[in-house]
């Protein structure tokens, strides 16, 4: 007779699938993970989200600011779309929730970009339950169009989790500190030749500093006949760092539960107040959330779920184009900062600015006068009635609400380089999503070598935004932000609005054998209003086999737990945004009293089918020594295709976009997973590893086009490329003509002046996606302190850093030191106005000399000209290695002993945590750049542009739990 | 519960969520109209097209390559080191007009029509002036044939087509040019025969630049001078295709106000020495008008004159003649965001002057009652006049200085052609192309020693037009900024 032997936990862990579908391990044939309560609440930060970085195979995590109000992006298994945010679909406690990724909006001033966050950071991890990341196109096929790029599930606590009257208080206090900065020289001073002496010039290719000099600068004090007296000629090398503050977030988070017979309950209540490095920033954040469960009857339950939030802040830190960092690093090192801090010239505060440089807003002006505020408040919940018809047989039905409404307002104040007489927005954004389904579930009596489980169901979803947006960009009186003040005239308005509504019919069906044999079937049939009447429905099937090798073959093996085998084929169809079948003719603003029309360039075709993805996925786990030590293996291929994209066409056609479907785009990678327990007793070592490697390509795009410009940027000189045959986050731009042929091939070919020329073909310069990401979490526990470390590694990669080259373009950086003058290395020569200087510098290369024939070059420039030459035009030189490792999260806790409680009236669990996150990170490229957060978002479609933003910080702090 | 209740759950589902019929009117967009009315269309394309004519003319590349402005810092314009420019705006324009003349055809409005061809035929000859051959007869067929790769047009195609189509609109208006709304008009308010000059006037420009190469260009010149019922052109001031700016908002104020202008580039666009000693050398009651003085003339090293221009393309610039301080910059009147006497022009009357004139002095038209002399003493009066200065002019008997006095070359008449186009379109620019007059010399920093011809094709192209574009590479010569186009050859 044959034992069954015990089934380890691991398997029989109950794993929340679509549809909020209560499932255990071993039945899955997908690849899915799980994050417990603890992994997100350990070391909590202000966007949930974060907490995947590093934990999960095949996720790829990016915050994309160093700001907790920042939004963060998550891909998984690559990006497939050509067009979307390739984002992942957020369900919160089985209701589908808003677009979590929003695109940085371009602030009044047409330059700085404001990131607003994203609704899903309005979460407070105290209150997960646990966040479920189901990866492929298999596990979210019950999801439909919006779960092309996979779903992360997140249920939140309920009171059903302990019996009886709980009460637990959380309480984190966090300081954030920048530390990761560029490395700026600190040995000349502003000017644009080492002799000159403009003192108040935009680069730093002066005199040298520190050399007991004194010049007449920006802020020397005026004499008894108003001739300005020289200073001191010194620099201060702490002038960045001096700009930024010690930030703070402070989380409480206090929660009550109660479960019986009848029912359960749990209300929770969080806020979070942070400030942020940049002076005049910090969020404000309130979440009150209701979970509760009431059995009317034994075979008649209701739950309801309801969440508020309210998240604001009276200014978030700009990024991008004459933000804060901009103005902050491209300070030359002459300047004190704290002289800049009085930002008003006395007896003109409110009208103008005070800065030493004209064509730049002072800092302090910009961080204290020139916000940009928001208020959201968030209602999020559902309600379901679970009937059990018959003694098998249970019918869900339910309906889930998200709604929003942001109020934006951004103000500048009079004498704002961009806005010389202010300017002030307010806009209203409104979301609501409504989704209504119900599910009927026939499960065969239990017992029987062959069980199975038969549901169908049903799902509409409404979706309508709406936006107003008023804005002037001239105030009649100063500092007065109200729209009456706006100039006479000058008042722009924008509406939009947007309904989109998708019904869905699906049926889903587990058949197991001796439950060692699991095969899951599903359909979903999709009804959609943004596709054309004549293609408006698609239909998708799935199919998973999960076979728990070691009960079936009846391996007895004392030292292996299980051997699981499983593989699944799936599609998942998709639509698109409303309003994409026919254009529409828009108003311009109006010309004075006279109205004016414009066109849309971008047009769209009602003729759109629906796009299909296809994924095959299979993979193996197997578990040794009681779970001591495991590893689960995923290979996947998944192809996106009929993708609706925005093909560019030539301008000259009348449109520079057109919609089309086309395009066959393929990730395929390995996930693989390593747990162990090296040591377990009174010291307990887990270790987790996870590694992550996803190969993109681009199958095919469409007849009669084999290259698609994504984008491009730096003046078009950057090129976002998308060929057949290649990857995805490919980025071109032109190089430096070279010599093709004879003794000095693939030399740099200078021109007569012994400068860089530039070549008319773009050639490959990097690729924004790594190579591979491991994650490493290693838990340490004595007694009761327990030590948890959490590295990310991320190889490969690269971006291309537009801060990198504006710094060396104006001599800021370390770089631009060797050949400043003859103690670096410069040359002494004579330059075209006939000075005599010793900064001269020969780039390496070769001239023409007309005869066929090369000579090395000998042609001495400034160094000023030869790191202008070198970095401006030739973005090679400018992009640099993404890899990086970081030390992600760490924590130290000590949990107070039952003995050590029993002390205690009331309270049933103690635990005191220090705690870090982004704590170090070391990059291959050493520039002083976080790679993570350094790269702007650009349309949500792409990213590898190093441009303006925080610099890296560090977070660390304590937390206190309890639980009555 | 029994079965049958299953049933009816079943098909209530089916029938709630298969049901399709809301769909149409929930993805129909109403946040903006389907079609629209000509006027709205109308108002578009012209303060659009004025308004990047002027920008273009006042601080890009046209400035700078027309010697008018000398850039101390980002000064690659005039160092040449450029090649491609995005045409996106003018194609964008052209559209706009192509679409207004649809929807006027469905409201029966062909007024619309003849002055949309003029305004299509202004805004693709100044395309076709900066590149050469480029994508017209197949162009702007996206939404009618679908067409989204147009081939290139040779110039010379272009040149004869768009001459015809203001021959003919000129002709339609004449029939017909009642109905044009006064209020959307902002240029002539409603005025045919305004609009009629202005094709005529745009006519006798395109027929004198292609002048070398098309033969029979004087002699429809001549055809124009002759019928002045038929073909009136521009006789005054009050004649010019100009729109006034606003001044409320970022997007109707004058280019170089602080609206648009932030004051480092400002102070950044020097005055040219080109420019400035021209008109000192002719004690030119303009200079006071347009420049500014320097601050101090104490440091000054080189130049030390109480208004002082910037050589261009120097190694740095910003160092000349001692520094910024000793370098003059345009006066207050190029700051305001608005003034009667700024406005975004298209084309006017001082042009139309030397564009006679200079026919007459190479003896390829005649004038009745006019000589090459008269009609450029009516240039200059008229550039004098439209600055406010007509009487000093006179009182400082400007045209009788020895360098103004009429000596019947065309290069005194170009120099005072270019004088008189400061900021207008890229005249500057493309009379120096045409006749290598004013004499510009590049300067040392330049990145090659001979100007530009021409913009290169945007880099775009290749990926969204390749075949489009190869052939055009065959057939007009390399992509670069020194390609000859047809009438430059």
């Amino acid at each position: 007779m044959v034992t069954l032997k015990a089934q380890p936990n691991s398997l029989n862990e109950v794993v929340v699938t679509a549809l909020g579908i209560k499932k255990r391990e071993k039945s899955l044939g997908y690849a899915s993970a799980q994050l417990k309560a603890s992994d997100v609440s350990n070391v909590p930060q202000p966007n949930v989200l974060n907490a995947l970085s590093g934990r999960i195979a095949g996720v790829n995590v990016r915050a994309t600011g160093s700001d907790p109000g920042s939004s963060v992006m998550v891909t998984i298994r690559g990006q497939s779309s050509l067009t979307k945010d390739n984002q992942p679909l957020y369900v919160i406690d089985g209701v589908p929730v808003a677009p979590a990724l929003q695109n940085p909006t371009a602030g009044i001033d047409g330059k700085q970009t404001i990131d607003y966050g994203s609704p899903i950071g309005d979460l407070s991890a105290d209150d997960i339950a646990s966040i479920t990341v189901l990866k492929g196109a298999s596990a979210a096929a019950l999801y439909g169009s919006r779960a092309g790029s996979g779903v992360i599930l997140i249920s939140t606590k309920s009171g059903a989790e302990k019996k009886g009257l709980g009460i637990s208080f959380n309480s984190t206090l966090i300081f954030d500190k920048a530390y990761l900065l560029p490395h700026f020289q600190n040995e000349y001073g502003s000017g644009d030749s080492p002799a000159s002496d403009n003192t108040i010039s935009t680069s730093a290719w002066g005199q040298r500093l520190n050399a007991g000099t004194k010049l007449v600068q920006w802020n020397s004090p005026v004499d008894a006949s108003g001739n300005a007296i020289a200073t001191d000629w010194v620099s201060y090398p702490n002038r960045v760092k001096e700009f930024f503050k010690t930030g703070h977030t402070f989380t409480n988070n206090i929660a009550v539960s109660k479960s019986g017979q009848a029912g359960d309950f749990r209300i929770s209540y969080a806020n979070m107040q942070n400030k942020g490095i940049v002076p005049n920033t910090g969020i404000k954040r309130n979440n009150l959330n209701f979970a509760g469960n009431y059995n009317i009857t034994k075979s008649i339950r209701l739950s309801a779920n309801l969440a508020y939030t309210n998240n604001q802040s009276h200014n978030r830190p700009s990024a991008y184009s004459e933000s804060v960092t901009s103005q902050v690093y491209k300070l030359t090192p002459n300047i004190n900062i704290n002289d800049l801090r009085n930002y008003w010239v006395p007896g003109k505060e409110g009208i103008k600015q005070y800065n030493p440089l004209s064509s730049d807003d002072n800092p302090f002006l910009i961080a204290y006068e020139e916000t940009n505020g928001f208020n959201r408040n968030r209602l999020t919940g559902h309600v379901q009635l679970a009937i059990d018809l018959m003694q098998n047989l249970t019918l869900t039905a339910r309906t889930g609400l998200d709604y929003y409404s942001t109020d934006l307002n951004e103000k500048r104040p009079f004498s704002a380089k961009r806005n010389p007489t202010g300017a002030y927005l307010t806009e209203n954004d409104y979301f609501k999503e409504q989704n209504s389904d119900f599910l009927l579930t026939y499960k065969s009596k239990t017992g029987s070598q062959w069980t199975y489980s038969v549901s169908a169901g049903g799902n509409q979803m409404d979706q309508k935004m709406r936006s107003v947006r008023n804005y002037t960009g001239t105030l009649t009186l100063p500092g007065i932000y109200n729209l009456s003040n706006a100039a006479a005239g000058s008042m722009i308005y924008a509406e939009g609005y947007s309904h989109k509504r998708i019904n869905s019919l699906y049926g889903l069906g587990e058949i197991s054998y001796k439950q060692s044999v699991f095969l899951n079937l599903t359909a979903r049939n999709d009804w959609s209003s943004t596709l054309p009447p004549e293609n408006n429905s698609y239909f998708y099937p799935s199919a998973s086999l999960s076979i728990i090798a070691s009960d079936l073959l009846g391996i007895k093996w004392d030292e292996l737990s299980y051997l699981k085998l499983r593989g699944n084929i799936s599609q998942v169809g998709s639509d698109t945004d409303p309003y994409q079948l026919y254009n529409v003719i828009p108003f311009d603003t109006d010309w004075g009293s006279v109205k004016r029309a414009s066109l849309s360039f971008d047009q769209k075709n009602s003729k759109l089918k629906p796009e299909i993805a296809t994924s095959y996925e299979t993979g193996a786990e197997v578990s040794f020594f009681q779970d001591r030590l495991g590893a689960s293996f995923t290979w996947y291929k998944t192809n996106n295709k009929n993708q609706i994209i925005q093909v560019p066409t030539t301008i000259a056609s009348g449109a520079s976009t057109k919609l089309i479907n086309a395009g066959n785009i393929q990730n395929s990678g390995i996930e693989l997973s390593l747990n162990a327990v090296p040591f377990k007793g009174k010291f307990t070592w887990k270790t987790d590893l996870n590694f992550t490697r996803n190969r993109n390509k681009v199958i095919s795009l469409t007849p009669g086009i084999t290259n698609y410009l994504l984008g491009s940027t730096d003046g078009s000189n950057v090129q976002y490329l998308i060929r057949e045959g290649t990857q995805m986050g490919d980025f071109y731009a032109r190089s430096w003509q070279k010599v093709a042929s004879g003794p000095y091939t693939g030399q740099a070919l200078l021109n007569s002046s012994g400068l860089l020329q530039q070549s008319t073909d773009f050639e490959k310069t990097g690729n924004y996606n790594p190579d591979f990401i491991l994650g490493m979490n290693n838990s340490f526990s004595y007694g009761p302190v327990t030590l948890n470390i959490l590295v990310d590694w991320r190889k490969g990669g690269q971006y291309y850093s537009y801060v990198v080259k504006s710094l060396i373009d104006d001599g800021f950086l370390e770089t631009t030191i060797p050949g400043r003058d003859a103690a670096h290395g410069g040359l002494s020569w004579t330059d075209g106005d006939g000075v005599k200087r010793n900064d001269g510098m020969i780039l390496p290369g070769v001239i023409a000399t007309g005869d066929g024939t090369y000579k090395p070059n000998n042609v001495i420039i400034s160094a000023a000209d030869y790191y202008d030459s070198k970095y401006w035009k030739y973005y090679q030189n400018d992009t640099f290695s993404a890899t990086y490792v970081k030390l992600k999260e760490v924590s130290l806790t000590y949990t107070l002993s039952k003995n050590q409680l029993r002390r205690i009236p009331f309270i049933s669990n103690l635990s005191f945590s220090l705690i870090g996150y982004n704590l170090y990170t070391w990059t291959a490229a050493n520039m002083g750049f976080d790679p993570e957060t350094t790269m702007s978002l650009s349309g949500l479609r792409y990213q590898g542009v190093g441009h303006w933003t925080l610099p890296g910080t560090r977070s660390y702090g304590f937390k206190l739990s309890c639980n009555f | 519960m029994k079965a049958n209740s299953i049933l009816y759950l079943a098909l209530a589902a089916t029938v709630f969520t298969s049901c399709t019929k809301d769909f149409q009117k929930i993805n129909t967009n109403n946040n903006s109209p389907s079609t629209t009315r000509p006027e709205y269309h109308f108002t578009e394309a012209i303060t659009q097209t004025a308004y990047a004519y002027q920008e273009n003319a006042f601080d890009r590349r046209p400035a700078a390559l027309g010697r008018y402005i000398t850039l101390v810092r980002n000064n690659d314009c005039e160092t040449f080191r450029w090649t491609s420019v995005d045409w996106n705006d003018i194609y964008q324009r052209a559209m706009i007009i192509k679409t207004m003349q649809q929807e006027a055809v469905t409201t029966a409005q062909p007024v619309y029509t003849a002055t949309g061809n003029i305004l299509l035929a202004f805004n693709i000859a100044y395309l076709t002036d900066l590149y050469g051959d480029v994508p017209y007869s197949q162009a702007l067929q996206s939404v009618t044939t679908g067409n989204i790769k147009p081939a290139y047009d040779k110039q010379q195609d272009i040149y004869m087509g768009l001459l015809q189509l203001l021959k003919d609109a000129n002709e339609q208006l004449k029939i017909s040019g009642t109905g044009i709304e006064a209020n959307a008009d902002a240029l002539y308010a409603g005025k045919a025969l305004q609009w009629r000059k202005l094709a005529n006037s745009l006519r006798l420009r395109m027929l004198l630049r292609c002048s070398k190469a098309y033969a029979k260009a004087f002699t429809e010149m001549q055809e124009i001078i002759d019928n002045s019922d038929l073909y009136p052109i521009f006789t005054a001031n009050t004649d010019n295709a100009e729109v006034i700016y606003q001044g409320v908002k970022k997007d109707d104020s004058w280019p170089g106000g602080a609206k648009n202008m932030i004051d480092a580039d400002f102070t950044k666009t020097k005055a040219s020495k080109e420019l400035v000693d021209a008109l000192i050398a002719r004690n030119d009651p303009r200079l006071a008008v347009w420049i500014a003085p320097v601050a101090t003339t104490v440091g000054s090293t080189v130049d030390h004159n109480q208004y002082v221009g910037v050589p261009p393309a120097l190694a740095s610039p910003a160092d000349y003649n001692g520094g910024e301080t000793h370098q003059s910059v345009f006066s207050s009147f190029f700051r305001q965001d608005k003034a009667s006497g700024l406005k975004a022009s298209l084309m006017i009357y001082p042009e139309v002057c030397f564009i006679l004139a200079e026919a007459v002095q190479a003896g390829k038209v005649t004038v009745p009652s006019k000589t090459a002399a008269s009609l450029y003493h009516d240039g200059i009066e008229a550039s004098m006049d439209y600055y406010g200065v007509k009487a000093q002019a006179v009182s400082q008997a400007y045209y009788d200085l020895p360098l103004v006095k009429y000596d019947g070359t065309q290069k005194q008449l170009i120099v005072q052609k270019w004088l008189a186009m400061l900021f207008r379109g890229s005249e500057g620019w493309f009379d120096f192309r045409r006749t290598g007059y004013p004499e510009f010399v590049a300067g040392p920093a330049s990145f090659q020693k001979i100007f530009p011809v021409r913009y290169g094709w945007p880099t775009s192209e290749p990926n969204v037009n390749n075949d489009s574009y190869r052939a055009a590479i065959a057939v007009f010569g390399p992509d670069d900024i020194n390609t000859k186009m047809w009438y430059l050859k």
